[in-house]
């Protein structure tokens, strides 16, 4: 009995670990546009240098979108709101990002650090434009930020980066409660807002786009910086 | 024999509830909300679909919501900070450092960038809107309270005076230096605000440089407390309480305050100090109530006087009741939450007022988001 008990433990430990130290990136998506991005990338720079005499094919992405930036966003927001209000269960009245009017405003290069945690640099390199709707005139701590990146950038490591180093103080002594991203095709949408307000946008993008998105989840340790439970 | 089977029976009891019956108990009780020490929402627990499970965000959303929910959080959190500071003699925990009973954020040497945002966008405002019309503008920088405890408490020293030299040369309003006034007793010693009870001279030096009288007859409300700053959750560590004591004097006794709604802008009566606020999550807010764009403290007893346009943050809340003296209103703008346009829309700018930017360490590290179009 005792080495059935022992035999049984020990293999319960052995899975515990191997689930302990599994992947949990979505290799697949990641993998396709990496695939994608990273060939644009190599055949762009060997053209550059070896002045190479054959044409080379330009590889065809998919967009997950149409219309300019602003357009796009418009669209995210207005989908958004109409889920955010249709999922509204509390017995007061609505409010949430469909009561706050809010404008768009291009994210330039004084803003690209605090915005999507990229300095000037980065920011030029990887971005090829990008938009936040905020507030026009309200505390309510609320953005939306759609950017596209440019050709050839690691989409998914990208957007990763950006999610993960947007800043929740530049909303001043107030802060976001929730901060949510998400990838699609060389776009990057996040959102810094409420839980039911990130929740919504994604939910928008996802309809909304034509390629898969794949949603990225920042864990909020802005308010406690980690405690003795939080890694 | 029986006492030593005995043992082992409890010490195997005590290691499976250890083990197992903490997480269980985080799974059978009845879910927080929000975690009032680190002053933010705890995580919900997940909805299990087969999409989820499939694609692993479940049992990452599930592992936060343990490690939020966890029984006794903040005894542990507190139980580890204690031993950071008192055991191991680290001079830090979550980024907080103590030093003569004053708690404060370690912080990093500032980049040059957000400075010269912020001194972009002081110009500019300048120019925009105050380049004509006769308006007197001046600009002070309220430094964090880590410049004054940091040095020699065995962590980087942050001297922000480049700071302040860089936009005193640099702007065309002209600059009022306030760090000789300042120590770090002017903070709460759980928060990283300024006591309105401290900053009197302050108020003082800034009446003075822009050529008002200074307030006199002076005296204290009675004190709110406990108040819990900020730092008291993120410290982790048990930190006396502090109190907040707002100020009052003649002039204040009779001045009419407006606010501007959170949804509509219009702008609404309200209070110099929410008392009551002393229990909501930010007790700062007790100052003119908490963040707004826009802020009007008219006083009935110099309706005719000067306008002062206080430009500034949640520092300012409690700067702006001191500045009234002999101003006919003092107007607070906060640009973080509203374009220059539109708050100059609400209350349009009187020509020969006078202007002031007053900003803390923490809004120019952000000062991308100030909005001055």
């Amino acid at each position: 009995m005792k080495r059935i008990i022992t035999l049984l433990l020990t293999v319960a430990i052995i899975v515990c670990c191997f689930a302990g130290c599994g992947k949990t990136e979505n290799d697949a998506t990641t993998d396709a546009t990496t695939e994608a991005t990273t060939d644009v990338t190599t055949e762009a720079t060997t053209e550059a240098t070896t002045e190479a005499t054959t044409v080379v094919e330009p590889i065809t992405v998919a967009e997950a979108f149409t219309g300019d930036m602003e357009a796009i966003l418009n669209s995210i927001v207005t989908r958004a709101i109409e889920i955010d209000m249709a999922a509204w269960t509390e017995e007061y009245e609505y409010y949430g990002i469909g009561t706050i009017e809010c404008e768009p405003t291009p994210v330039d290069e004084d803003s690209c650090t605090s915005i999507l945690g990229l300095d000037t640099d980065e920011f030029y390199a990887l971005v090829d434009s990008a938009i936040e709707s905020k507030p026009l005139g309200s505390w309510y701590t609320h953005s939306v930020v759609v950017i596209k990146l440019k050709d050839g950038v690691d989409v998914a490591e990208t957007a990763q980066k950006i999610v993960m180093n947007t800043k929740p103080n530049r909303f001043g002594c107030l802060k976001p409660s929730s901060i949510v991203g998400a990838y699609t095709g060389n776009y990057v949408i996040f959102t810094a807002s409420d839980e039911s307000a990130c929740n919504s946008v994604y939910s928008a993008v996802v309809e909304l786009s034509a390629l898969e998105a794949v949603r990225i989840d920042r864990e909020n340790t802005w308010k406690n910086s980690g405690g003795l439970l939080i890694p | 024999m029986k006492i030593k089977k005995t043992a082992s029976i409890i010490f195997i009891a005590l290691f499976l509830i250890t083990v197992f019956g903490l997480g269980a108990f985080v799974v059978l009780r009845t879910p927080g909300t929000v975690s009032e020490s680190e002053r933010r929402e705890l995580a919900a627990k997940p909805q299990m679909t087969m999409k989820s499970v499939a694609d692993g965000t479940f049992f990452t959303s599930f592992e936060d919501y343990l490690l939020d929910q966890f029984a006794w959080r903040d005894t542990f959190r507190r139980i580890k900070a204690v031993f950071q500071f008192g055991v191991l003699r680290q001079k830090e925990n979550n980024g907080i450092s103590v030093s003569h009973g004053q708690a404060f954020e370690i912080k990093s040497e500032m980049e040059e960038k957000p400075v010269n945002v912020y001194i972009k966008r002081i110009n500019a405002l300048a120019d925009t809107y105050f380049s004509d019309g006769g308006y007197n503008l001046y600009s002070t920088v309220i430094p964090d309270k880590s410049m004054y405890l940091s040095e020699g408490a065995g962590i980087p020293y942050v001297d922000y005076g480049p700071i302040a030299e860089r936009i005193k040369t640099e702007t065309s309003a002209k600059f009022i230096d306030i760090y000789d006034l300042l120590d770090g007793n002017s903070y709460y010693a759980t928060d990283s605000h300024w006591k309105q009870t401290e900053i009197v001279d302050v108020a003082d030096r800034i009446l003075t440089e822009m050529g008002a009288n200074k307030i006199d007859g002076i005296r204290k409300n009675d004190a709110l407390a406990p108040f819990y700053g900020v730092y008291y959750g993120h410290s982790a560590l048990p930190l006396p309480s502090d109190e907040i004591v707002t100020l009052t004097y003649d002039t204040l006794d009779a001045v009419k305050v407006l606010r501007a709604n959170k949804k509509t802008g219009v702008l609404e009566d309200a209070r110099l100090y929410y008392d009551e606020y002393i229990t909501a999550d930010d007790a700062y807010d007790v100052f003119l109530g908490g963040a707004c764009t826009v802020i009007v403290i008219e006083n009935t007893c110099n309706p005719d006087g000067k306008t002062l346009y206080l430009f500034s943050d949640s520092f300012g809340r409690s700067l702006a009741p001191l500045l009234v003296s002999d101003y006919g209103r003092v107007v607070v703008f906060d640009i973080r939450y509203i374009k220059t346009s539109r708050a100059l829309e609400t209350v349009p700018p009187e020509q020969g007022s006078d202007i002031l930017f007053a900003y803390s360490i923490s809004a120019i590290e952000v000062s991308d988001n100030l909005q001055v179009k």
